[in-house]
């Protein structure tokens, strides 16, 4: 029983020591990582990372995701903020981060994705219902981008960019009284501001 | 009769166009002295054609008076504000600075705690909250909040650190860790996770 107690402490020890190193080595990287990457060296800093990369490591992939977006590999990090999603599925911070290589690409169906899987997490987030507003504003979908820009607006109604979407957004969907009073505020906001300004012109004519 | 009714309507129509100049000439006139640091000068501006059935009007004189250290008055006018927009969380954030500058926690609290249930993950008030109840040593109800963020964001340094700590004194060691070693990844001799992670190792050497 004593020599089994005593494998058990020596096991475990071992376990602890070596999670203290690898823990160590992963600092390491990452603190030399973020000198590289003052730099501009953002190859080295990938490089780093990799020399400690483990597949199901949260904060690896999400930094590797970081770094291949800064180096322009933008499929690369897709891939890794791709698998910092798969590791934390309810967390927005890999799936913002995915967003930017993918709209690099032209990539907007997933883009949109992302920003849908995005607010079904956190459906008030203003700042993915704005984005994703202005998605569906440049595919001419109104229907859809009033739904997201409503929903900036009511949390901030005296925002500039949500307003003057809204007010946009209500201008193309035919309801140029809203849209009247919607560009009026943004003129408080913003006097003599020129896109308000052309929306009242348009209604007035 | 139908020259009377046109004219008249003609008269309101120019009145309320003129109104509206009015009105844009005044916010014009408010940001330019903002601007110079007269907030004095840019409150009265909008005192003078002040409507208290416009949201607009409270808020920014709400934002005004409250720069110019007339906190009970701003709080006059955000609570306005907030009237006209029940479910708009901007006067409501607004509302929360004069108040903490007056040091009334408890109205803060109630404030935010209305934004978080228009806006359960905004992770701003998440974190303010949180930070309320941790300086208050009501750990479990910090736990909460910083929770909330760190599931959004797990590798946020502030909210990992509030972590850290939150659970350091709920005495829920491994997690304290686990959260410090994350702050130590995210800001290498980060000096608030190092102390938090020598507090745990003395912990150690005390127990053996």
């Amino acid at each position: 029983m004593k020599i089994k107690i005593r494998t058990i402490f020596i096991t475990l020890f071992i376990a602890t020591s070596l999670n203290l190193a690898a823990q160590e080595n992963i600092e390491n990287a990452f603190e030399k990582s973020y000198a590289l990457e003052k730099q501009g060296n953002y190859n080295g800093a990938i490089n780093l990372i990799k020399t400690v990369y483990s597949a199901n490591n949260y904060e690896l992939n999400l930094r590797l995701g970081y770094l291949n977006y800064e180096a322009g590999f933008h499929a690369e990090s897709m891939n890794y903020y791709a698998r910092a999603i798969v590791l934390l599925p309810n967390a927005i911070e890999p799936k913002i981060g995915y967003v930017y290589p993918a709209s690099i690409l032209g990539k907007w169906d997933d883009v949109l994705k992302q920003y849908l899987d995005i607010l079904k997490i956190d459906p008030q987030n203003s700042s993915v219902n704005y984005k994703t507003g202005l998605i569906y504003y440049n595919r001419k979908n109104y229907v859809q981008a009033y739904k997201h820009f409503e929903k900036v607006v009511s949390l901030y109604p005296f925002d500039y960019d949500g307003l003057i979407m809204f007010a946009w957004t209500n201008y193309q969907t035919g309801k140029p009284k809203e849209a009247k009073a919607l560009f009026k505020r943004v003129m408080l906001l913003s006097p003599n501001d020129k896109s308000a300004l052309e929306g009242l012109t348009l209604i007035n004519k | 009769m139908k020259k009377l009714l046109l004219t008249t309507t003609l008269g309101i129509l120019t009145f309320a166009s003129f109104g509206q100049q009015k009105v844009s000439d005044a916010f014009l006139d408010s940001y330019t002295q903002e601007k110079s640091g007269n907030y004095l000068g840019a409150a009265m501006s909008i005192t003078s054609v002040y409507n208290q059935a416009s949201y607009e009007h409270n808020l920014r004189l709400g934002y005004l008076k409250y720069m110019c250290g007339a906190n009970t008055e701003s709080i006059t006018y955000y609570s306005k504000a907030i009237e006209l927009m029940p479910f708009a969380i901007e006067p409501r954030i607004g509302y929360t600075l004069p108040l903490a500058a007056m040091e009334s926690w408890t109205a803060v609290i109630e404030q935010y705690t209305t934004i978080l249930k228009i806006d359960p993950n905004n992770t701003t008030i998440n974190y303010r909250l949180g930070y309320i109840y941790y300086i208050r040593r009501n750990y479990p109800e910090a736990l909460k909040y910083f929770e909330k963020i760190v599931k959004l964001y797990p590798f946020d340094y502030h909210g990992s650190l509030m972590m850290g700590w939150t659970n350091y004194q709920l005495g829920k060691i491994d997690e304290a860790i686990t959260y410090f070693n994350r702050v130590s990844l995210n800001s290498p001799t980060d000096k608030s996770a190092k102390e938090g992670l020598d507090l745990i190792k003395g912990l150690d050497i005390k127990k053996k």
